[in-house]
């Protein structure tokens, strides 16, 4: 099993988690949003890749006494991570040639997506032994300024076509997105319309908080027609 | 209704008969009945009254085969559907039917008059008839898209995972 091959060894990762060959190196711990679970919704975790290819999940709400729960070992394959939660049933996937850690998950009937932003230094294992800490784990989320809503393609009514799409982008500190990227696309008839909302679309800038970095982010849009008569 | 789409449902006129099994796909060459091809002819140019009046002369000086009878039916329902004439234009349809019912041109055609008179379900229905006749008809599709822009109501959710 190949371990990484293509990225570069712990400790060279650069600062924003990718290597000087634009793979990510997932060596780390990560603050990160999974989604799609009708159930759950978004769940805000943590995931730690250990060196040793353990894989650990922490979820704040869940069990603050013993916070992180392992997971599969994660194994990297042509460019591609993967780790399995068996609790859950969820297997999860990310291409590491992309911007930001973070892909799809699957369960046998269940799709969804998840990505993630490094933690920083201040996480560690123990980051939610104390209700309290969990502030210092989580960024303050992106408040959205203007959020368009794409308009829904007239072909796509005329011919009952419902679908989803998922981007992820890059938010400026200045609020303003780039670098879209299309995690899901069900249909192309849908391509044209998601990414003239989305890049129509603005968050409150942060530039007067100590964390002023680009921080990544993912918008999906449900297609969907409801049928009147 | 915009002139394009009438139109289109002319296309829908030169509907024949079938053999008790099989789809109606032919049209009126009326060899023995001038009447019923002029009046389908005069129909898909969108002479509607002229096409109507030609029809019914050749349904009454003559007397043409059932299939032809039922095709002349379903030109006279698509006639009066174009020119508006949704509640003239069914029993003209339903007759057709009767008389053959594997004609997805009357189905069709039946289809596009309740459409007209806004009951799309009853439309729908027709147009699936059609379709489970010849599914590949560009009629059939053409009012399948026209009642799902008027019955489908679009919607999108938007979510941040953040």
């Amino acid at each position: 099993m190949l371990l990484l091959a293509a990225c570069s060894a712990p400790g060279q990762a650069q600062q924003d988690g990718s290597t000087d060959e634009g793979v990510i190196d997932p060596r780390d711990t990560w603050t990160c949003v999974l989604y799609g679970n009708p159930a759950l919704g978004d769940e805000r975790v943590l995931l730690s890749f250990a060196p040793d290819q353990s894989t650990l999940m922490a979820k704040p709400s869940v069990d603050e006494a013993r916070p992180w729960a392992p997971l599969s070992r994660w194994q990297v394959e042509d460019e591609i991570l993967s780790f399995r939660d068996s609790r859950t049933g969820r297997d999860f996937q990310a291409n590491l040639r992309r911007s930001t850690l973070g892909g799809e998950w699957r369960t046998l009937n269940t799709l969804g997506g998840w990505w993630c932003s490094e933690a920083g230094e201040e996480v560690d294992l123990g980051i939610f032994a104390a209700a309290e800490d969990e502030s210092r784990a989580m960024l303050a989320p992106l408040i959205p300024a203007v959020m368009a809503t794409p308009a829904y393609p007239r072909q796509a009514i005329r011919e009952a076509v419902e679908g989803r799409v998922v981007l992820c982008f890059v938010v400026d500190p200045t609020g303003e997105l780039r670098d879209p990227e299309f995690v899901e696309l069900s249909d192309e008839i849908f391509r044209a319309t998601s990414l003239d909302a989305l890049m129509s679309s603005k968050y409150q800038p942060w530039l007067d908080r100590v964390n002023a970095a680009p921080r990544p982010g993912c918008r999906s849009f449900i297609f969907q027609l409801d049928r009147i008569f | 209704m915009g002139r394009s789409i009438l139109v289109g449902f002319v296309c829908l006129l030169t509907a024949s008969t079938v053999s008790a099994q099989q789809a109606d796909n032919r049209s009126i060459i009326g060899a023995g009945n001038e009447f019923l091809s002029a009046g389908s002819f005069a129909i898909r140019m969108g002479q509607y009254d002229e096409g109507i009046r030609l029809t019914h002369l050749g349904l009454t000086r003559y007397q043409p085969s059932r299939e032809d009878r039922a095709a002349a039916y379903s030109n006279l329902c698509a006639a009066h559907a174009g020119k508006g004439e949704a509640d003239l234009a069914i029993p003209f349809c339903d007759e057709s039917l009767r008389m053959s019912v594997r004609n997805w041109r009357a189905y069709s055609n039946r289809a596009y008059a309740h459409f007209l008179n806004g009951r799309l379900a009853s439309a729908t229905s027709d147009l699936e008839l059609a379709a489970a006749i010849n599914p590949d008809a560009k009629q059939v599709l053409q009012l399948r898209g026209m009642i799902n822009e008027v019955g489908l109501r679009p919607r999108v959710i938007m979510e941040d995972h953040q």
